[in-house]
């Protein structure tokens, strides 16, 4: 039989089965989100706190929120950080706190059979932490270390300029420690600051894995029963909706033999109404090796080896970002048809055959997003720290396959306008 | 430990009358299959200025074959749902697509179109010289601490074929002819020179009849010439590097150590758990905790089918002398020669093993589809068995304290075959 010239039609499509967790909330207004499945000998934990993230530090302790979630694994009255490392190793497993943007994040797996142990940790952890002196000296001499070596990254520093660009002085414009609040930070900051936001009201837990919903209902609230109280009301202020500093600004790095590009503007947060038609322009524009800008910056001209766009999401604003790093001589000539790549799409509606594959491409993706115990944990975690409908998922690949080209051109053509743009290039000269 | 977590992987192994080797392996979450081919050609294969070339030929097999015009692979995978990409490593070179599993017949059909009619043009090869030149640029060039780890590669081995970068020198890059490219292709492109891996929700006749249909008749060609990778005995060589880049001193040490699966190397990955293995690590514990002395430290054992490394990479605080970071090291090897691991830290280890196997990453771990493909397709390429993939957790679980003690004792408890490089911060740029 010859080589056929074009692919083999498809097999029959099967369908991919979501699931939807179980909601449980305790008397301390904790909620449960439990999602019982045996894929794999493992069991997956996120616990959302809504207000302990990088945007809630005061002015003038900024880091403070990072530093208190990495080290609420100093330390607690019954473990040393020894063995809390030690004992989640023991369990098959990893536990660790991370401050986000709003909300942080405790991130913890284990083998199934060590769950019991392994919530006993995770309790102690978050209720006990001590901040031991010794470890806090220890956390700020090696984060200092840390930052000097973030600022001779071109990642890093393009990063950290374009969001004091995008948001001003907007806390949202976080994302390292501030160095002399690094330098001040006591124990009892640290105790101040866990005390007030790691608190059970409004905080979500979310489990996926091998167990049952009953059981692990009652032995969470076993472990998390006596955890009490409220976060505070506070109230980050409204997010500015144009970018602060519009236009280019350079950032010099000595000994560059790149430069590392970036565009970006501010753009409605995940739960507007047109935020999957803008979504689906800019990973069109930017997702994946299929998009235009792959196609043409890399594939057509060899200016980058990397290259895309994607929307970091806030709770109530978007950032849509594109990045390259390019030959400092090609700088200009990238960062021009880039700009061009996006002025298409507001200029012109996308064909069909390209949307379609766009559609297709995005929820590909969300099928992807399903295979892995962690990976149905993480888009759960999206619902909850976007505060989408729990059944978002069920329904994204028929929100997406219903939007138009005109859709889309509309709503790019709202947020991606060229003057909305901020420019940062990190590198040798001036391009 | 429970009987889900040691659970071997499945599969049905067949050889092509060509040579090319199918694996099929069941793994039914959802949807969605992986197609992994992997060839048995890496770095090690590149000849003096040559280097960086199979790295620049796995970007041409994305540039076009007899059916798939330039640019259409990517756009025929993601607007079809799928996600895709190739890596070249020091031993093996593979391209995978995840996929929806009703896309299973067109992932077969794009690898075995570009298995069998490769083409390519000057035009194609001069733009992804240039893409690979800007993936040096960021990946090594303008990265603190990547020219200098590339130098330590280079000093830790002595034999050439170990010694060179995958990325390759701008140099070597600027060379590669399109006559280069085609031979290339012919030695190591060929079917009884790879094997296909396919795994997820299949149907075996089936898909069978689909994959011999597509790939039979690819002609085979002779083997690839051997390459010598053995790495001679030698005393100790110390380098220091001015990384104009970095601003965090550090410290790398390196061992050479035996090949992947024997018993050497498995008890010194037992020891690399033991000694860098996370937060309760020895290494960690004592440098970074209770000496306060470092800010970071990474390594272990690499498994290479080939003379490996066991490696070491230490940030350490600027007003610590490098050699009380080397003698910190050396005390704990010392002391992992002289009394082993505990039966704690044996059963920590342990556990941890077993529960790296069911890791939530989409490329390691037996959760993913392309986890299970990746593990079946570096078994066969490097073991030369698909089997080995279930007999690897049981190769290391049965390490003793006493396994331990010996191969530290006679591979790092020493200075024979180490590298020590330190990497000052600032000016000078280059070897000093």
């Amino acid at each position: 039989m010859r080589f056929p010239t074009t692919p083999p039609p498809d097999h029959p499509m099967s369908e991919l089965h979501l699931p939807l967790p179980q909601e449980h909330t305790l008397p301390n207004r904790l909620t449960l989100l439990l999602i019982p499945d045996s894929r794999a000998p493992r069991v997956e934990l996120r616990l959302i706190i809504p207000t302990a993230g990088r945007a809630f530090d005061e002015e003038s302790m900024v880091g403070l929120a990072a530093a208190t979630a990495r080290l609420m694994t100093a330390g607690t009255r019954r473990r040393t950080s020894f063995q809390i490392e030690d004992e989640a190793d023991r369990y098959g497993g990893a536990l660790s706190v991370s401050a986000n943007a709003e909300t942080a994040l405790l991130q913890a797996h284990c083998l199934s059979r060590f769950l019991p142990p392994m919530l006993d940790l995770i309790a102690d952890v978050l209720l006990n932490p001590t901040f031991p002196q010794e470890e806090v000296e220890i956390d700020r001499a090696n984060t200092l270390q840390r930052l000097r070596l973030q600022r001779t990254q071109p990642d890093f520093l393009a990063d950290e300029r374009l969001r004091k660009a995008l948001f001003g002085t907007h806390p949202y414009h976080r994302l390292a420690p501030d160095e002399a609040a690094l330098q001040r930070w006591q124990p009892e900051h640290l105790q101040a600051f866990h005390a007030q936001h790691y608190r059970p009201a409004g905080a979500t837990l979310i489990a996926v894995g091998d167990f049952r919903e009953k059981q692990m209902a009652s032995l969470i609230e076993a472990k998390l029963g006596d955890w009490h109280g409220e976060p505070p009301d506070n109230k980050l202020p409204s997010p500015p909706t144009e970018p602060a500093e519009k236009g280019e600004h350079y950032v010099p790095r000595e000994g560059s033999v790149q430069s590392h590009l970036m565009l970006g503007t501010l753009v409605p947060p995940r739960s507007a109404p047109d935020s999957l038609e803008l979504m689906l322009g800019v990973n069109l524009l930017g997702g994946g090796t299929n998009s235009r800008l792959f196609r043409t910056v890399r594939e057509q001209y060899g200016y980058a080896y990397s290259v895309g766009a994607s929307i970091d999401h806030y709770r109530r604003v978007g950032a849509f970002i594109t990045q390259a790093q390019t030959a400092t001589e090609n700088t200009r000539d990238a960062l021009r048809q880039i700009q061009h790549e996006i002025t298409q799409l507001i200029e012109k509606p996308v064909p069909a055959q390209e949307l379609q594959a766009t559609k297709n491409y995005l929820i590909g993706r969300h099928m992807l997003g399903w295979i892995t115990l962690g990976g149905i944990a993480d888009r759960f975690v999206q619902c909850v720290v976007h505060r989408l409908p729990l059944d978002y998922w069920h329904r994204y690949p028929e929100m997406v396959q219903s939007i138009s080209a005109e859709a889309v051109q509309h709503a790019c053509a709202s947020y991606l306008l060229p003057h909305r743009m901020s420019v940062v290039v990190v590198g040798e000269r001036i391009p | 430990m429970g009987r889900a977590a040691l659970a071997p992987i499945e599969f049905r192994d067949h050889t092509l009358a060509n040579g090319l080797r199918v694996l099929f392996s069941p793994h039914r979450v959802a949807p969605v299959v992986a197609v992994l081919v992997m060839y048995k050609v890496g770095s090690r294969d590149e000849p003096p200025g040559k280097t960086g070339f199979a790295h620049l030929f796995e970007h041409m097999m994305f540039q076009g074959s007899a059916n798939v015009p330039r640019g259409k692979h990517f756009e025929y995978v993601e607007s079809n749902g799928g996600v895709l990409n190739g890596f070249t490593s020091y031993d093996c070179t593979a391209y995978f697509e995840l996929l929806p599993a009703s896309k299973l017949p067109l992932g077969l059909w794009l690898e075995a179109d570009r298995m069998r009619s490769l083409q390519v043009s000057q035009e194609n090869l001069d733009n992804q010289r240039a893409v690979v030149k800007e993936e040096r640029r960021l990946s090594i060039d303008n990265q603190p601490y990547a020219r200098a780890l590339e130098r330590f590669r280079e000093i830790a081995y002595d034999n050439f074929a170990n010694q060179h970068s995958v990325i390759g020198s701008m140099e070597d890059l600027d060379r590669a002819t399109l006559e280069d490219v085609q031979r290339f292709f012919r030695t190591y492109y060929a079917p009884n020179n790879a094997v296909l891996v396919i795994v997820g929700d299949y149907h075996l006749r089936r898909d069978w009849a689909l994959v011999r249909r597509l790939f039979e008749d690819i002609p085979p060609q002779s083997a690839p010439p051997p390459v010598d990778l053995a790495e001679p005995d030698r005393e100790e060589r110390r380098e220091v590097f001015h990384d104009s880049l970095a601003s965090v001193p550090a410290v790398a040490i390196a061992w050479k150590i035996p090949a992947r699966h024997t018993d050497a190397n498995d008890a010194l990955q037992i020891a690399g758990e033991a000694l860098v293995g996370g937060r309760a690590s020895r290494l960690y514990q004592r440098l970074v905790k209770q000496e306060a002395v470092a800010v970071s430290v990474s390594g272990g054992a690499e498994a290479r089918p080939a003379p490996s490394l066991f490696r070491l990479f230490i940030l350490h605080r600027p007003d610590v002398p490098p050699e009380r970071i080397e003698q910190i090291v050396y005390e704990e090897m010392a002391r992992l020669a002289a009394e082993g691991v505990s039966d704690a830290e044996l059963e920590r280890i342990r556990t941890q093993l077993i529960a790296q196997r069911w890791s939530d990453h989409l490329y390691y771990g037996l959760q993913s589809p392309l986890g299970r493909a990746l593990a079946l397709a570096f078994a066969t390429v490097f073991d030369g068995d698909p089997c080995s993939v279930n007999l690897e957790l049981e190769r290391l679980l049965r390490i003793e304290s006493h396994h331990v003690q010996q191969a530290v004792q006679q591979y790092l408890n020493t200075s024979r075959n180490r590298t020590v490089m330190t990497i000052v911060p600032g000016a000078q740029g280059g070897v000093a």
